[in-house]
């Protein structure tokens, strides 16, 4: 029933108003997704990496750049998805009543949810595309020595399963009463789970409690997967477990955003 | 799910009722604001729900554009159900809501475009629509602007041209002129006329007697959700008073005087108003010379008093 509303024209008439708007101020969307990874690379990868020096990856030695190099891909996606759905979402349907003038139209409740998950996910995947861009040249350059052509099928994947990260964000977003009430779950829960999950720094020599608490998270498994193949790897079987927590994570969390939302829209209507 | 492409243009239609309610209920934390409420419109009627802030009118509104769920009744749009056609009659439905719900991410034009998109409307059908409208509610020198530079007046015709980007057979305005000013107001005002000409049937809510008064058809008086009366203005105005009000300052000798001659009478807020025929009252005016005593002709606004005990 909700999987059905995803493909209807209602769903498509959000989704495209939100596209609309954010091309109508590319400048700043488009500037900010090219610069933060060549900050993060100059920052992490060449700044840090200097003082870090090679890490243990499989077999062999690896360089921090070339390690953080797939993770700023997936925290890309993550951070993107998360924010675009707590603040620009809490805005659009508290702040600016968007979401309120929209149900006085065809378009239901449920497809205005779908809309913006789709939406957060659809942002970062553009944003990561960004990130793609530098890589790129980041190789031209002889900087790195990257497996880009993987990317292509990579990044439309991860922007599937970045779907469970826009309706995390969703779940804060139907519950707290003021934007200001957001900085909680983003430095308590957003910033710690994204960090704990392969992005910047392995979380291998940590206490096993976590590893085993990583395990659940489907950035953790994004970006292995990721660093596997841009790392020249082949598809291996423990990938199948990384994609069942994937799939798992857009179901529970698709799911869950589905349900508070909708109650939440109804009391902002 | 029903092939909608291309929405159809009229799926209430413009004969019979347009609307009917029945026995509408819906409560808050086991307070009912909108207490078992029942009525009916029919094409080119304005229908005013007149009341204070609080009694139900927005509440009332929003379940029957479908965006609260009610807790009990019936919504019959044309001959179709709400409770299962809802997404066809959605479509045939225009909502200014009492919210400014501009989007100003959008612009003047892209507001009543992107809307058409929410009709399922085709692209060039929503542009050439929009085009119409913008010219017809004065927005053509505002068309590239975002809202958040209009006027409050402009901002309220634009919420209301955008309403009508699908060509609704029915309107829902929440207080659409509340915060306006009168000019503002008027204006609005001629325009409700003209769309009613159309045969849109409009449903207002208000807590402005004189609005009411002036727009509409039929009035209902809500109180804390429930109906206090309704009717034809001037005919329920009739129901309770007669036609001429002398309104002064309270009094044991004004008190004595309106016993005598058998008015009717109000008193509110250290104020009594008397209603008669003409003469009947103008003898008041030789009975108190001194005092200062406004004359006026009885209004909703007595009607409300009369029925809550409060003024409006
Ligand atoms: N979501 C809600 N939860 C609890 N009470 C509500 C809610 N919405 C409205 N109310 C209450 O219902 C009553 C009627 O509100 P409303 O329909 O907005 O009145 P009006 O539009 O006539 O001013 C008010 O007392 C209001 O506080
Ligand atoms: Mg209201």
């Amino acid at each position: 029933m909700i999987l059905r509303e995803l493909l209807d024209w209602r769903t498509r008439a959000v989704l495209r108003r939100n596209i609309r708007v954010y091309f109508l101020n590319w400048k700043s969307a488009f500037v900010p997704p090219l610069l933060e990874p060549v900050v993060m690379f100059l920052a992490f990868g060449l700044g840090l990496g200097a003082y870090v020096g090679g890490l243990r990856y499989g077999d062999g030695q690896i360089s921090y750049l070339h390690y953080i190099a797939p993770g700023v891909l997936t925290y890309t996606l993550f951070t993107t998805a998360f924010m675009e759905c707590l603040y620009g979402s809490f805005v659009r349907m508290f702040y600016q009543k968007t979401f309120e003038g929209i149900l006085g139209t065809g378009v239901e409740r449920v497809n205005i949810i779908w809309g913006e998950i789709v939406w957060g996910a659809f942002r970062a995947t553009l944003y990561a595309l960004c990130v793609a861009l530098v890589l790129l040249v980041f190789n031209l350059l002889g900087v790195t020595n990257l497996k880009l052509a993987s990317l292509w099928v990579l990044i439309p994947a991860g922007g599937i399963f970045t779907m469970a990260f826009s309706s995390f964000a969703l779940l804060f977003t139907a519950t707290v009463p003021t934007i200001d009430h957001m900085n909680y779950p983003v430095f308590l829960i957003g910033i710690p789970l994204s960090l704990i999950s392969n992005t910047y720094f392995p979380i291998d020599g940590f206490h096993p409690f976590i590893t085993l608490a990583a395990q659940a998270n489907p950035l953790y498994h994004m970006s292995r997967i990721f660093r596997h193949f841009m790392l020249g790897g082949r598809p291996e079987s423990w990938m199948l477990g990384s994609l069942l927590v994937l799939i798992a994570g857009n179901v529970l969390m698709i799911g869950l955003a589905h349900r508070l939302m909708d109650a939440r829209l109804e009391k902002e209507s | 799910m029903t092939p909608e492409t291309g929405a159809p243009t009229r799926c209430i239609g413009r004969t019979g009722y347009t609307l009917e309610v029945h026995e509408l209920v819906k409560c808050f934390n086991g307070k009912c604001v909108v207490d078992h409420f029942s009525f009916s419109a029919r094409p080119g009627q304005i229908l005013s729900l007149l009341g204070p802030n609080g009694a139900g009118k927005s509440t009332t509104v929003k379940i029957l554009y479908g965006a609260l769920r009610p807790d009990g009744g019936r919504i019959h749009y044309g001959s179709k159900d709400f409770a299962t056609d809802r997404r066809q009659l959605k479509l045939c439905i225009g909502v200014c809501s009492q919210n400014d719900t501009l989007d100003y991410d959008l612009t003047v034009r892209g507001n009543l475009t992107v809307y058409g998109s929410y009709y399922h409307r085709k692209r060039r059908e929503a542009d050439a629509r929009a085009e119409n409208l913008l010219s017809r509610f004065h927005l053509r020198d505002y068309v590239s602007a975002k809202p958040r530079i209009l006027s409050g007046g402009l901002k309220r015709r634009l919420q209301i041209a955008r309403a009508l980007i699908n060509e609704p057979d029915i309107l829902f305005l929440d207080e659409p002129t509340t915060g306006l000013d009168p000019h503002a107001r008027r204006e609005l005002w001629n325009l409700l006329d003209e769309l009613k000409s159309e045969g849109i049937t409009i449903l207002l809510t208000t807590h402005y007697m004189e609005e009411a008064e002036v727009l509409s058809d039929t009035v209902i008086i809500l109180d804390q959700g429930r109906v206090m009366d309704r009717g034809e203005p001037a005919g329920l105005i009739a129901r309770h008073f007669a036609p001429w009000a002398l309104q002064m300052k309270e009094s044991a000798a004004v008190a004595e005087w309106i016993s005598a001659k058998g008015l009717t009478s109000l008193r509110a807020y250290g104020q009594v108003t008397v209603f008669g025929e003409e003469e009947g009252i103008d003898s008041l005016t030789t009975e108190f010379p001194k005092e200062s005593i406004f004359r006026r002709p009885s209004n909703l606004e007595d009607v409300f008093i009369k029925l809550t005990g409060r003024s409006l």
